[in-house]
């Protein structure tokens, strides 16, 4: 049964490479994936801002997509995984039909390293990095909410060349939050600063993640600051994306 | 002294600019630290936690139950109890036990909740004078400041700070050594103890059955201010009931290893009324104020399960927004995670909704939280109470309404990212954006914007597979 | 605001409160299974933990060491239960005779801060103790008739004297074993180690206003 991937508006909107290495990953791992095209997003900013109804209507949308088709629903964030498993069904607690087919779409829903690792009991994959040193930032929502405590860093300890160091205070949020990182954006920023601190002190050359929410805001801070360290989706590393054109000279489309 | 900021971000930026923040910051991640391995080191904390959790939750559920037992259960052991709808109300009563009983001087074990309700300040208008014990809320009560952690007040300040507040309040001679500093105070504190009138505390638990008040402290204040003055007043927010002492038990295994990593705190002080026929010591007369002052309002809705809080403060110092803006920038008694939901929820909405938006959601609390009191769901909740009450600031309700527009229309949708690319790539300089306009600059006042991209992952997705 | 229009609020509170599902009854203690611990072992260990001068030692021999510690104080008075309420007679009467005087005690309430005043400088208090708890190193005294909460409070060092019997397990296994022991006297003080805090930088002092010593001695059977 295909797998279905739900890409995630970010990932759609300013990393759509990181949604081809999660394609790739996920063909190298036997399976057929599957893009349901009218997805858009899930709903998380509005409901994390307390504006439900239009939560509500997003996420009433993106359930309507996602069960219309079959089998693993998988995307490449913890977060947005989250949301789907977890918030969507609670917003539609009040609508017996919604809430059945929220509790449907949520039983079929993994976050990427969750599905290759748990479901399919992937131990290692792709051609990694040839040559590369990482510190990995675990993030919120999917460390504590899905308890992705290790999936995703045992695939990256397993891929060719890879050479993972340990990030201090790893599980410290590192201040992105969604709307909260423009709401707030002074105390956003200082965990930011607290978070590069310790990234710079891993001494590694590249930031990797499972969301591009947190990677956009520290690569941002990074970039801002100069610093030659780089952020990366784990499913780029795994793939192979280093070499390629990304986020480094970031010529999309090019 | 400068007026306070009405915003939390405006005094998030007053502290984080007078350096205040950095040592609350290395303490909360200290006291987090001796939390875990005080953890690590109770094979039964998992357990004990849920047994905690369940000790709260069975009370909160039967609350005028248990209030009733335990105020007749006070009474029969010669207590008087005092129910006081509000802190306004509270503090009439203890005035005015006060007046009633000749009363000049105070002295008070360290107490949050007299804090909520600014007791001392009605004291000393009723012409009482207060004397805070707890040391750190001592040095808080000479520097007419305020406490910036729940269970260490003075975080805050420095040994140097405290040399010369000393020399200057108390005309110590001036020293920096901790251990000096504490004596100086003790010596200080000794004589106010000893000669005070009324002892007043806080409680931190209250058992129905036997009508006892549970009070932990480490330095020895909270039994001195129970035993030594000819009155004890506790002032009890209602719903510190557990039924009985073996359930106070469960809280109090969880309680100081949430707290400091200690496996008890130094003092467990049971107090089940005024001295005996016989007892040597002990004060004459013991009163009890219960106090609602929103706690009902509470209890009746959605942040019910707030008030299972055992003020541990194992949420702040786990909280990576407390780690970076202290306790202050929370405007109130209550501060970090458990504050952003106590505070809105007791006082409202109104002039509290930035709170419950002071968070990234991140869910470090739950984890911390020995009775696991799920913090991110209720900020959600007032989040959405905040949008219905029209706090939601409007570029914000207008961007989303328009995305959340979009995000229903996969056609716009798909229109809306290649506009982005298109915006993008005019106002991007080698893929990134440095400048953005309008609210856009919240972003890249201090982070660059990656580049939207020019062709989205859907057309790549159709490009990719040649339809 | 009275007791009924409280309470009527508080009521009609938890009939919408948002909670889960909650037990029926009191959850009452969690007692975890120490059976196979040593009690007494652990209890020396954690109490030294939390900078507890502890000692085991036999009856006999108890007040040659409450001397000693007397002595290392330069104390020739103190604050104490009397004979009848500890757990092995003639500490008191041993003290007297051998020169120590005791403070009295009884605090009246006609003239409460005089006598409280003269505790000031005191050096050493003396007590039984009605338990300890292994797991966290504590001692458990109720208060009553003839026993001082100031022995334990106000002197400079306390010594405890404990039988090694009454040691239990925890906390928890005290308040499952013996509820009854809080409503027999109006104070029961568990105390965990000498008073201290860390309010200043996080830097540990011991004595803030509490006893900046304490001792326990533990009393072996034979």
């Amino acid at each position: 049964m295909a797998v279905q991937l739900f890409v995630t508006c970010l990932v759609n909107s300013f990393f759509p490479e990181v949604g081809e290495a999660t394609v790739d990953v996920l063909e190298m791992a036997g399976q057929t994936v599957e893009f349901p095209a009218d997805q858009t997003c899930c709903g998380q900013p509005a409901y994390n801002v307390g504006l439900r109804d239009q939560a509500r209507k997003m996420a009433a949308h993106t359930l309507d997509v996602l069960d219309a088709t079959e089998g693993p629903i998988v995307l490449p964030s913890g977060s947005c995984a989250d949301m789907i498993v977890h918030h969507i069904p609670e917003l539609m607690a009040d609508d017996p039909a919604r809430f059945a087919q929220a509790e449907r779409v949520a039983e079929r829903t993994r976050e990427l390293s969750q599905f290759l690792v748990d479901d399919l009991g992937v131990e290692t994959i792709g051609p990694g990095c040839g040559e590369c040193s990482i510190s990995y930032h675990p993030s919120c929502h999917g460390l504590r909410n899905l308890n992705l405590r290790s999936q995703a860093e045992a695939l990256l300890d397993q891929a060719p060349g890879v050479t993972r160091v340990d990030l201090p205070d790893a599980e410290n949020c590192c201040g992105f939050g969604g709307l909260f990182s423009v709401d707030m954006p002074e105390v956003s920023v200082a965990m930011m600063e607290t978070k590069l601190k310790n990234v710079e002190s891993a001494g590694a050359e590249i930031l990797v993640g499972g969301d591009v929410s947190c990677l956009m805001h520290l690569g941002g801070g990074l970039h801002r600051r100069k610093s030659p360290i780089v952020v990366k989706h784990f499913a780029e590393i795994l793939a192979g994306y280093l070499e390629r054109a990304g986020h480094v000279e970031r010529k999309h489309g090019a | 002294m400068a007026p306070e900021p009405v915003t939390f971000l405006g005094r998030v930026k007053r502290d984080r600019e007078s350096g205040v923040v950095a040592p609350v910051s290395e303490a909360a991640r200290r006291m987090s630290s001796y939390r875990v391995d005080a953890s690590n080191n109770f094979p039964l904390m998992e357990e004990m936690r849920d047994r905690a959790r369940e000790v709260r939750l069975h009370t909160l559920a039967n609350l005028d139950r248990y209030l009733a037992q335990f105020a007749s259960q006070v009474e029969a052991n010669g207590g008087y109890v005092h129910w006081a709808a509000d802190g306004d109300e509270a503090n009439a009563i203890i005035t005015e036990l006060a007046k009633a009983n000749g009363v000049r001087s105070v002295v008070k074990s360290k107490s949050m909740v007299t804090e909520e309700i600014e007791l001392n300040d009605a004291l000393e208008q009723g012409g009482v004078s207060v004397v805070e014990s707890d040391l750190g809320e001592f040095i808080v009560q000479l520097s007419n400041d305020k406490p910036s952690h729940i269970i260490a007040p003075v975080l805050h300040k420095t040994r140097y700070d405290i040399g010369e507040l000393f020399a200057d309040k108390l005309g110590a001679a001036y020293t920096t050594d901790p251990s000096e500093l504490t004596e100086i105070a003790r010596s200080h504190l000794r004589r106010e103890f000893l000669t005070a009138d009324m002892g007043i505390s806080g409680c931190n638990m209250g058992i129905a059955d036997s009508g006892t008040v549970v009070l932990v402290t480490d330095e020895g204040n909270g039994r001195l201010t129970t035993t030594a003055p000819r009155i004890h007043v506790t002032v009890m927010g209602m719903e510190r009931i557990v039924p009985t002492f073996a359930d106070a038990s469960a809280v109090l295994e969880v309680l100081a290893r949430a707290g400091t990593g200690q496996r008890l705190s130094v003092y467990t002080n049971l107090v089940s009324g005024p001295r005996r026929h016989g007892d040597p010591d002990g004060p004459d007369a013991f009163h009890v104020v219960i106090l609602d002052n929103g706690r009902s309002r509470t209890l009746s809705g959605s942040e019910a399960e707030i008030l299972a809080c055992i003020r541990c403060g194992a949420c702040l110092n786990i909280c990576p927004v407390y780690r970076e803006v202290g306790g202050h920038a929370y405007g109130f008694t209550y501060p970090g995670p458990i504050g952003a939901v106590v505070t809105p929820s007791l006082k409202g909405l109104d002039e509290w909704h930035e709170l419950p938006y002071a968070s990234t959601l991140c869910g470090a609390c739950v984890e911390a939280c020995p009775v696991r009191i799920d913090i991110p769901k209720m900020l959600l909740t007032l989040r959405s109470k905040a949008v219905d009450d029209g706090h939601l600031p409007g570029w914000l309700t207008f961007a989303v309404g328009r995305y959340a527009s979009a995000a229903t229309h996969p056609r716009q949708f798909r229109l809306l990212l290649k506009a982005g690319g298109v915006v993008g790539s005019m106002m991007a300089k080698d893929g990134w954006i440095t400048k953005a306009p309008s609210h856009g600059a919240n972003w890249t006042g201090a982070r660059d914007l990656p580049q939207p991209a020019k062709t989205p992952f859907h057309a790549r997705w159709k490009e990719r597979n040649g339809s | 605001m009275d007791r009924k229009e409280f309470l009527d609020r508080v009521r009609q509170a938890t009939s919408t409160a948002d909670l889960p599902p909650v037990r029926p009854d009191p959850p009452g203690a969690l007692v975890g299974d120490l059976s196979t611990v040593d009690l007494v072992g652990r209890f020396v260990e954690r109490a030294t933990d939390v900078n507890t001068d502890v000692r085991l030692v036999l009856a006999d021999d108890a007040l040659e060491q409450v001397v000693a510690i007397m002595e290392r104080y330069k104390a020739d008075e103190y604050l104490g239960w009397p004979d009848s309420q500890m757990p092995i007679p003639g500490i008191g009467a041993g003290l007297i005779a051998r020169g120590f005087s005791p403070r009295p005690s009884e605090v009246p309430s006609e003239n409460r801060l005089q006598h409280q005043l003269a505790y000031y400088d005191l050096l050493v208090g003396i007590t039984g103790a009605d338990g300890g708890l292994a797991e966290s190193g504590s001692i458990v005294l109720t208060h009553g008739a003839d026993r001082s909460r100031m022995a334990s409070l106000i002197p400079d060092a306390h010594i405890a004297l404990l039988p090694a019997s009454a040691i239990v397990e925890s906390l928890s296994h005290w308040a499952a074993l013996k509820p009854e022991s809080v409503t027999r006297s109006v104070n029961l003080v568990v105390i965990t180690g000498p008073s201290r805090t860390g309010d200043i930088e996080m830097h540990l002092t011991q004595g803030v206003h509490g006893p900046r010593h304490v001792h326990i001695l533990v009393l072996e059977d034979r």
